[in-house]
């Protein structure tokens, strides 16, 4: 994992200050960088500021240009303003192909021409009244931008027609489900792809996994609605499940983007995997979850199942991620499949306190990861999620007091019991 | 990809780009330019659109199906309702599943599953865009008096044109 790559900007100051003072030469400090596909001469941070505050100004610029064609200009005529904005949008357009074409710039005039193209929709909607319910517009609009941000590879261009696919996934997926998003998830893989961009795959990542969702939301409800049940549980534990190892077997890559791309698949994972174990710690949760669960005929169960069993696959194949990890990521399919199977609110109790002694274990992990790799995200992640656990456990008593005492007491046996084993080890290593 | 080709693939999305426009534009014209008039009773409220601005959302009667026929519909399906013609306005008839041979019918789609209160029905034409003081006027002063003037082509599908008084 390489957590510090994450912070380039950081390292590459740090670095510059290093060979300044002399403490390293210009060829280590460019030799520590390139580990991380950067470099000292790299000039990209003052390019950044730019390109933010120009991105940002861009969008308002856009977003000025909505809101003038929602003012209703009652009193120009129909075919004025339509023309116009089409004229508009050919004229943007044209300007930045032509910038594009010649030099590679231009995305600017092609971010604002693509909101104008989605603008003149939007107007041609409004002159005609065009229904209430309009999210064909928006898919029209999506489906526009896709093959412009294809051909110019650009992050913006592609992160405007991402966040146009979710607006649409939220207003048709309440009423057909939503199988169109998969091309506006494919050509954004392509564009990360093309221009190499970690953070582009991870909101991809991200508008898949919501993808996911309301699909199995439609195989609950379909044909009337998509419905939210506890079956999106096991999925979204199968998918975190499969971003975590995929996130580790792209670690070992030689290429620096998907290195990246992997640190930040691997870490978002275990945020969700610690944010989806929380609630289970809880009795009360657990019985509704239990309570809810439809057996193994649960559509959540098989789409979980789907992306469990390659992620228990990786799991089995790659050693370089803890053996904890492993093991939860193997044992998950037969853990979902007993969970649906028996699923009886009897079993709530013994769940809850698994679960508990899971976050626990969890916790001990991350704090010995922390310090054994020197990633302090990990430390403090383990230490915060003690603390939390231990306050949880203290307002909400598992088994009432006399089961909340002897949880705490087994708890603070494995803690002193972990203390005590690593101190241990630090000696041996330290006499070694 | 050489910039040749580039330059045809830029020409070409800006093309499809414009079919788009022109696609969404004829869809909401034609009712008007082959449609035949008429009249329907509704009621105007006033919410915003995020992206197209303000406008009254107008109710129709046929809007809803009853809890009783809506059992048949599911959301997605599309529906028909014949018109017919009563002096100066024109009223619907119950909602069914086939299209009409003859006569002049509204297309619509159901987009809710049904609740006690039924089924929603949408034809594209809920919603009059207006500035923000007069769909505001609008739902004060027609609340109960308003008559939408619309436009039906052959096929069902309409298009509004106006919304008066009575």
């Amino acid at each position: 994992m390489q957590l510090l790559g994450l912070l380039r900007r950081e390292l590459r100051s740090e670095c510059r200050q290093w060979v300044d003072d002399g403490d390293i030469s210009a060829e280590q400090g460019e030799r520590i960088l390139a580990r991380y596909g950067t470099s000292l001469e790299d000039v990209s941070d003052g390019s950044l500021a730019y390109k933010v505050l120009v991105g940002v100004a861009l969008l308002f610029a856009g977003m000025a240009m909505m809101l003038l064609v929602s003012a209703n200009w009652e009193e120009i005529p129909r075919a004025v303003r339509m023309l116009g904005l089409v004229a508009t949008t050919l004229v943007l357009n044209g300007i930045g192909v032509r910038h594009f074409l010649r030099d590679g710039s231009g995305i600017g005039w092609l971010f604002v021409g693509s909101i104008s193209y989605g603008a003149s929709i939007m107007l041609i909607a409004q002159i005609y009244h065009l229904g209430e319910h309009f999210p064909d517009g928006l898919l029209v609009w999506a489906l526009g931008v896709a093959p412009m941000a294809l051909l110019t590879r650009s992050r913006v261009i592609t992160l405007l027609m991402l966040a146009l696919a979710l607006f649409w996934l939220m207003a048709e997926g309440q009423f057909s489900p939503p199988w169109a998003m998969v091309l506006f998830l494919g050509c954004s893989v392509a564009v990360a792809r093309m221009a190499c961009s970690a953070g582009l795959m991870i909101v991809t990542v991200a508008a898949a996994v919501t993808w996911l969702n309301v699909l199995l939301g439609w195989a609950y409800g379909y044909p009337w609605r998509p419905d939210i049940e506890a079956g999106h549980l096991t999925l979204n534990m199968g998918l975190l499940a499969l971003i975590f190892m995929a996130g580790h077997r792209l670690s070992v890559t030689t290429s620096v983007y998907l290195r990246r791309t992997a640190t930040l698949l691997s870490l978002w994972a275990l945020r969700g995997y610690l944010l989806l174990l929380l609630p289970f710690t809880f009795t009360e949760f657990c019985e509704g979850y239990l309570k809810e669960l439809e057996s193994v005929m649960d559509p959540g169960l098989w789409m979980g199942l789907l992306a469990a069993i390659p992620a228990a696959w990786l799991a089995l194949r790659n050693r370089s991620a803890h053996p904890l990890s492993r093991g939860l990521v193997m044992g998950l399919p037969v853990v979902m499949v007993l969970l649906h199977g028996g699923s009886n609110e009897a079993m709530a109790v013994p769940v809850t306190v698994l679960v508990n002694l899971l976050v626990l274990g969890s916790a001990i992990v991350l704090v010995q990861q922390g310090l054994l790799k020197g990633l302090s995200q990990y430390f403090y992640s383990g230490v915060a999620l003690l603390l939390v656990l231990g306050m949880m456990r203290y307002v909400d008593l598992v088994g009432d007091y006399v089961g909340g005492s002897v949880l705490f007491l087994l708890a603070a046996g494995i803690l002193f019991l972990a203390a005590h084993y690593w101190r241990d080890r630090q000696g041996g290593a330290g006499h070694e | 990809m050489n910039n040749r080709q580039r330059k045809f693939a830029f020409a070409a999305v800006i093309l499809f780009q414009l079919v788009v426009m022109a696609g969404v534009w004829v869809n909401g014209f034609y009712p008007l330019w082959l449609g035949e008039e008429v009249r329907l009773k509704t009621r105007p409220v006033d919410p915003r659109d995020l992206f197209r601005g303000n406008y009254a959302r107008l109710h129709y009667d046929f809007n809803t199906i009853e809890p009783g026929e809506s059992a048949d519909f599911r959301p997605g399906d599309v529906v028909y309702v014949p018109l017919v013609r009563n002096g100066d306005l024109w009223d619907p008839q119950p909602t069914q599943a086939s299209r009409p041979e003859s006569g002049v019918f509204l297309r619509g789609r159901v987009t809710s599953r049904p609740w006690r209160s039924g089924s929603r029905v949408t034809f594209g034409i809920e919603a009059l865009f207006a500035p923000k003081e007069k769909a505001l006027a609008l739902e004060k002063q027609l609340r109960h008096t308003a008559v939408a003037v619309v436009r039906v082509a052959p096929n069902g599908r309409a298009a509004l044109v106006s919304v008066n008084s009575e």
